[in-house]
């Protein structure tokens, strides 16, 4: 789960080009969106790319537990565990 | 918008663009691109040729008119903003749409800007001058009681051969601007300029 986690922060860093900022950066329960990391909309959509493509997922844009899934890496890191095909 | 999104092509852009306007706010702008942002937007096409998903951001970013949308919205800037693509004389074409816009009294000045990257490798058979990442940025108005000015004209029938690795007509004119000899032929392909300097 370790190993999870610090793929998707490593996937949050360089598909958001993150300046300036490493794994040990992010905490597992950090906010990801607004306050915390500071993510926008825009990151959203490319994270939301980036992590269809790094682990096969599918993701429901108009579903309002999308929104929950993307709230920190521990909330990112199960959703992948349950969906991974 | 956050730093992070912009590409180097719009990185360079803006660097001239910022240093050029100094201390203007509300500045007209012409925008010229023979290729615009070419390595970004050769990757779209090939994300589209693998049929994935396209990135927003880069989709987003990579319109012809990006670069003068940026820099209006980090400087607040509401003047007009034209972008130009006119092939190998795109930089040409943003002078003669500036010179028309500040001499019928449009605007005072136009805040010029001219940048091309190096041409992704699968684009470079199609390279007809030498590939160079740059960016130039410059104000353009009418000549201002004695200063000094440049003047240029279009030359007919020219007989000077293109040599086979001219610089992009961008860079010549650039380097014109900073040596300020009396006279400087730019010169591409198929047509030829005279850039002439009057001191003052």
């Amino acid at each position: 789960m370790t190993e999870l986690k610090n793929q998707i922060k490593q996937l949050i860093i360089s598909s958001l080009d993150l300046e300036d900022i490493s794994i040990d950066d992010i905490e597992n329960d950090q906010p990801l969106f607004v306050d915390g990391l500071g993510l926008d909309s825009i990151d959203a959509l490319e994270l939301g790319l980036a992590i269809k493509k790094e682990f096969n997922v599918k993701i429901d844009a108009n579903s309002e537990q999308t929104k929950a899934h993307f709230a920190s890496v521990d909330a990112l890191a199960d959703f992948i565990n349950q969906n991974k095909s | 918008m956050q730093r992070r999104r912009l590409s180097p092509y719009m990185k360079m852009a803006l660097h001239t663009l910022h240093n050029a306007k100094a201390e203007h706010t509300q500045v007209a702008v012409n925008f010229s691109s023979r290729h615009g942002d070419l390595p970004k937007t050769a990757k779209l096409l090939n994300t589209l040729v693998e049929q994935a998903p396209l990135s927003p951001t880069a989709f987003g970013l990579s319109v012809h008119n990006a670069t003068t949308g940026i820099f209006s919205i980090t400087g607040q800037n509401k003047a007009a903003m034209n972008a130009i693509a006119g092939g190998a004389e795109s930089i040409i074409d943003a002078i003669t749409d500036g010179y028309a816009r500040v001499k019928s009294g449009l605007e005072s000045q136009i805040l010029i800007n001219h940048t091309d990257s190096v041409l992704p490798e699968e684009y470079l058979c199609f390279a007809d001058e030498l590939q160079v990442d740059h960016s130039v940025s410059f104000l353009l108005s009418t000549q201002l009681g004695n200063d000094a000015y440049f003047e240029l004209n279009k030359l007919s029938n020219h007989d000077v051969s293109p040599p086979s690795d001219c610089l992009p007509l961008s860079v010549q004119l650039a380097d014109a601007f900073i040596r300020k000899e009396p006279k400087t032929v730019l010169v591409h392909q198929q047509s030829a300029w005279m850039l002439q300097y009057h001191g003052s």
